[in-house]
């Protein structure tokens, strides 16, 4: 697909520079981070069958949330065998359907008022391919939530390279090698167009080798500057003789694919991690694996742990990951399973510890309402304000990805969520389609006489990870109407004391005993304790 | 970037109202949680051996009393990238007239300017205020290689980055990094910086902290205080997910504070002029709230509003229709702010900005495409009125039609920080990354910046330290510790007795203080500075070498 082996080079008409933007800059991000998970068990599958919580935790760390249906399908299953189904059934999934203009390349040779159209049509392409990988994360799964981690893992910026067939090219290796063999994903990924274009290794040859590619193909996409023991992994002479073995390759922006050209490649020897072979591209891909597996394997461990379990990562937990992953050959399905089934992964330390990501805000209030796929508009939309939020799909800051955790969240961000959350809430019904009637008929059965009790619960339960005992509520209105024909019923008086409180801010001073789930007129006041919901702090965390 | 509008439903009232009210009650103030902070942590905190009340009595008090003298930015974005051609229009240009057959606005039509120039016919209230001075013009601004993309330029103007980097925070975020350098520490019970409308919120975002806060629109610190509550950031689980709770809680807390601040000062404040055509002028509806919010003192130091609309690729007009009305608009609402600031507009510099220019030759669909250079405004009492920079030329333009620009962008953010705000050359190229050289347009230029820093015992006198480094050949800092709050000041007279530099520093409290002083203009040679304070002068020598 994008490796091409004959015919000349096209390079990029200089008057288009304009289209193009530099890199984003790397700052050191100083986060203090919290000290590790407490080992309340390792990488042994949990025994337990999963309790609504663990659902809740599963479908929010592993896919991006989980509609009712699918909650009821998984409670009291055995982590284990609900795990491997996923997987098995995400591993299994087919891509989806490539773009209509996937091979409509630039009329180089046209008059330049058709150029510039082909450069102005550009942004409506991106638009749809944002639109439909949305699209997939609503109606996706685990390979989804995958994707987006490895898109912040091998960050690229579109805004570089522009041209969106080559942001189609990049979410197509992202997708094909998600949950798969991480050498190969590496390998194909450095041949990607977009990738020789964003760490210029298409500009890299035997005259003047560029450092970039190599040095970011250690430090960030595969082994980081120092193991675990804090000993340095590489020195700089072994990345400038990387970056001699990775000329060669060059973009072809005729049609965006690869191109090997003999001239370009540098195939004298070289020396690299104390190893001298006349190393190319592929060779070179191959010997930081042989050369350094332990640290490859810790490295990628480490960040699989922090971006679906904690943010400070137990060692013991990322010591037993890192195994695996070594025993199975570099493939990341066998070492998410055995992680998502692990009793580590459900313990008490780390529920509810991450702080959700714009897309994980966004993709997870659609999912949670019932898996609501938004109109084009409404994706677009999404799309921006996402960006506005501080994520910009496919356009990570720099090269390290978003500093994501707690920089997500400020006095700027915060009421800005809350803004868009009412937004997507009710401002937008016709965009987003989102009741909280329809989820609570989900959750509760409409003819359940004590249904005005059980609706704000399992709402608060299903849209918020968060043990209810634990929170504080002060309902502003006591119940009112006629309590004496109708008191609340002995059962829920005695029932735990949040069960009362929710019901009171739920119903707002509405008589108990009038509202039901099949009377008319109740999608406002669910409106408004959905909004009260979701303004929860909370309501940030998953 | 995409503006939400939400219309302003009156649902929620009922429903959070009485939380927020019995919040209140139980909620802790600022003040204990630094108190609580402070104990708890220590000298990470740097309090030494000063009790905690005091060091909060005194750093708020210093806030506090250093707000209503302060210098305030008001940051006017016209998003879209405005016409420059069409705004100071080049009457005598035949390049501009034939390039522009219907878009062009004829001399006739425009308020003269001076024999070359004239305002746009919609801006006769602004062509008044240039005319007492109090309007200058930097002619074609622009930087090195522009980028012709709204988002990119954008990211650009509010990074204060060039074309071949790319900086995720903002300018003014840095800006007021530097200037608060113990933000984190010392939390304030105000946003130091405000944006109102939907715009991204870059600009205020400093290296690691958000500087203030982004309201989508005028209406919204109404509701966060009205559905706003304080919640308890202490008693929370000691897991993993008690500690993110906490995080997210203090600034839901510092959300709240922040606007409670804001509509406090709303209320306060009081407009005094009528904005004409409020419905329909949103740069004249967020302006005069903003005036509100520097009448009712709120403190902060930045505030960004926006107009939309300006990325006009058809149907532009010329002397009336879309750009026309544009124009009116800025025209009215800048106008009517700083009459409706009155005598605190001494306090106040507006200024535009825009992602870009528009190209010389109008397109096809009677309108411009994106462009590069364009004029600049600034306005209020504390400018220089008049013209400075250079047109671009018209004949001599780039491959793609495009002027050529005379003054970078960040010449002009050098010379707000430098000038308006009192930063020291080396302060300005923290923020800006390197040194531009400053543009005249700031009447009286600010005093160098005080920092205020932790403080220790109290002396009995006024000590006057020896300046750091020295000698010193760029910029040295002196320092001083009061012993109470009184008026100070700093001259500093070489050693023939002549006063080379004279700092009113006005009302300063109890504490050490530093003054950055910046070496240029000062040959090399022994000075002797002096500190008056509490009817006692100290006096000390640096030396300056070259």
């Amino acid at each position: 697909m994008i490796l091409k082996d004959s015919g000349p080079i096209l390079e990029i008409p200089e008057e288009y520079r304009h289209y193009f933007a530099p890199r984003g800059k790397r700052t050191a991000v100083a986060t203090e981070l919290p000290p590790p998970a407490g080992l309340s068990g390792g990488l042994e599958p949990l025994s337990a069958p999963l309790t609504k919580r663990q659902v809740d935790h599963l479908l929010r760390r592993a896919e991006f949330g989980g509609t009712p249906e699918r909650r009821a399908e998984l409670l009291g299953q055995e982590a284990s065998g609900a795990v491997s189904r996923m997987i098995n059934g995400e591993r299994t999934k087919p891509v989806p359907p490539p773009p209509s203009w996937r091979a409509t390349y630039p009329p180089w040779n046209r008059p330049a008022a058709e150029r510039q159209k082909y450069f102005d049509i550009q942004e409506d392409w991106f638009d749809e391919l944002i639109a439909s990988w949305i699209k997939q994360m609503v109606r996706g799964g685990l390979r989804e939530k995958m994707m987006l981690f490895w898109t912040d893992h091998f960050a690229t910026e579109r805004a570089t390279y522009f041209f969106t067939i080559m942001a189609w090219q990049y979410l197509t290796v992202i997708n094909e090698f998600a949950l798969g063999n991480f050498r190969d994903f590496v390998l194909q990924m450095g041949l990607s167009p977009p990738m020789l274009v964003y760490l210029d290794g298409r500009l890299s040859t035997l005259e003047s080798p560029n450092e970039n590619y190599s040095r970011e193909l250690l430090e960030l996409f595969t082994m980081g500057q120092f193991d675990k023991d804090g000993q340095p992994n590489y020195t700089q002479d072994d990345i400038v003789e990387m970056s001699r073995a990775l000329t060669g390759y060059t973009v072809d922006y005729g049609d965006f694919t690869a191109r090997y050209a003999l001239q370009r490649a540098d195939t004298a020897e070289k020396t690299i991690m104390g190893r001298t072979d006349r190393y190319n591209f592929g060779a070179v891909h191959q010997l930081i694996f042989d050369a350094r597996p332990q640290q490859i394997a810790d490295f990628i461990a480490r960040k699989l742990y922090k971006a679906f379990v904690y943010v400070t990562p137990n060692e013991e937990v990322v010591g037993q990951m890192a195994d695996l992953i070594i025993l199975r050959n570099f493939e990341i399905y066998p070492v998410m399973e055995a992680l998502l089934k692990s009793s580590h992964f459900y313990s008490e330390e780390v529920m509810g510890t991450e702080i959700k990501s714009p897309v994980a805000l966004y993709v997870g209030l659609f999912k949670d309402m019932g898996e609501k796929v938004p109109t084009e508009r409404g994706l677009t939309l999404a799309r921006w304000h996402m960006g506005d939020l501080s994520q910009r799909l496919l356009n990570p800051p720099n090269v390290a990805g978003w500093p994501g955790y707690r920089s997500w969240i400020s006095t700027s961000t915060l009421p800005d969520r809350w803004e868009k959350q009412e937004f997507l809430l009710h401002g937008a019904v016709q965009e987003y389609h989102l009741s909280a009637v329809e989820v609570a008929r989900k959750l509760v059965d409409p003819e359940d006489p004590l249904a005005v009790f059980k609706v704000p619960v399992a709402l608060a339960e299903h849209f918020l990870n968060v043990p209810l005992e634990d929170m504080e509520f002060d309902s502003p209105r006591d119940f009112s109407g006629d309590l004496h024909t109708f008191p609340i019923p002995e059962e829920i008086l005695n029932g735990p004391s949040y069960v009362v409180e929710l019901t009171k801010i739920f119903l707002g001073g509405f008589p108990w005993y009038v509202w039901s789930l099949n009377r008319q007129g109740i999608a406002f006041g669910m409106l408004l304790y959905m909004k009260w919901l979701t303004k929860l702090p909370e309501f940030q965390l998953s | 970037m995409s503006a939400v509008n939400i219309k302003d439903g009156r649902f929620g009232s009922c429903l959070e109202h009485g939380s927020a009210h019995t919040q209140d009650h139980k909620a802790w103030s600022r003040r204990d949680f630094l108190a609580g902070l402070g104990l708890a942590a220590g000298s990470t905190l740097m309090l030494g051996r000063t009790p905690v009340h005091a060091f909060t009595q005194t750093s708020l008090l210093n806030e506090l009393g250093s707000m209503s003298s302060e210098r305030i930015l008001v940051l006017v974005q016209l998003e879209g990238g405005n016409d420059g051609l069409n705004t100071i229009v080049p009457i005598e240009n035949d390049h501009y007239y034939r390039a522009r057959p219907t878009v062009a606005i004829q001399k006739a039509a425009t308020l003269p300017l001076n024999s070359e120039l004239g305002f746009h016919p919609s801006m006769g209230r602004l062509r008044a205020t240039y005319d007492n001075g109090e309007m200058a013009i930097i002619q074609g601004v622009g930087y090195e290689d522009a980028s012709l993309s709204h988002f990119r330029g954008t990211d650009i103007w509010m990074s204060g980055s060039d074309r071949n980097s790319h900086i995720v925070s903002g300018w003014t975020g840095r800006h007021l990094e530097v200037n608060y350098p113990n933000f984190d520490k010392i939390p304030l019970d105000y946003p130091l910086a405000v944006q109102i409308g939907g715009i991204s919120s870059r600009l205020i975002d400093g290296n690691k902290h958000t500087m203030g806060m982004a309201l989508s629109n005028t209406s919204v610190f109404d509701r966060l205080v009205r559905e706003g509550r304080y919640y308890d950031e202490r008693n929370v689980p000691s897991t993993g997910y008690g500690r993110e709770m906490a995080y997210v809680r203090r600034v839901a807390n510092d959300t709240y504070r922040y606007g409670i601040a804001v509509k406090s000062a709303a209320d306060r404040g009081i407009n005094e002029v009528t904005y004409p055509n409020i419905n329909g002028n949103g740069l004249a509806r967020r302006l005069s709230i903003v005036a509100r919010l520097i009448k009712g003192e709120l403190g902060a130091r930045v505030y960004h509003v926006g107009l939309a609309g300006f990325d006009t690729h058809g149907s532009q007009g010329a002397a009336s229709g879309r750009h026309s009305q544009l124009l009116r608009y800025l025209s009215d609402a800048v106008t009517s702010f700083l009459a409706d600031l009155g005598s605190l507009s001494k306090q106040v510099l507006v200024m535009t900005f825009s992602e870009f220019g528009r190209r010389v030759e109008q397109n096809g669909s009677d309108g411009t495409d994106h462009g590069t250079a364009a004029p600049l405004f600034l306005f209020g009492p504390g400018v220089n009125g008049g013209l400075f920079g250079q047109a671009p030329s018209l004949n001599d333009l780039d491959p793609y039609g495009n002027m050529h620009h005379h003054v970078d962008f960040r010449a002009v953010y050098a010379t707000v920080l430098q000038h308006w705000f009192g930063f020291t050359t080396t302060a300005s190229e923290t923020v800006l990354g390197r040194s531009f050289e400053p543009v005249n347009f700031v009447r009286e230029p600010a005093n160098p910046v005080i920092t205020r820093t932790e403080q220790h015992q109290l002396p009995e006198q006024p000590i006057l330290h020896q300046n750091y480094p020295n000698p010193f050949r760029t910029e040295t800092t002196i320092s001083f510790t009061l012993n109470k709050t009184v008026d100070a000041n700093l001259q500093i007279y070489d050693l023939s007795g002549r006063q080379v530099r004279s700092l009113a520093l006005g009302v300063r409290t109890a504490g050490t203080h530093e003054v950055r002083i910046d070496a240029a203009g000062l040959a090399s040679g022994t000075y002797l500075y002096r500190l008056v304070a509490d009817r006692q002068a100290l006096s000390r020598k640096m030396s300056v070498i070259r």
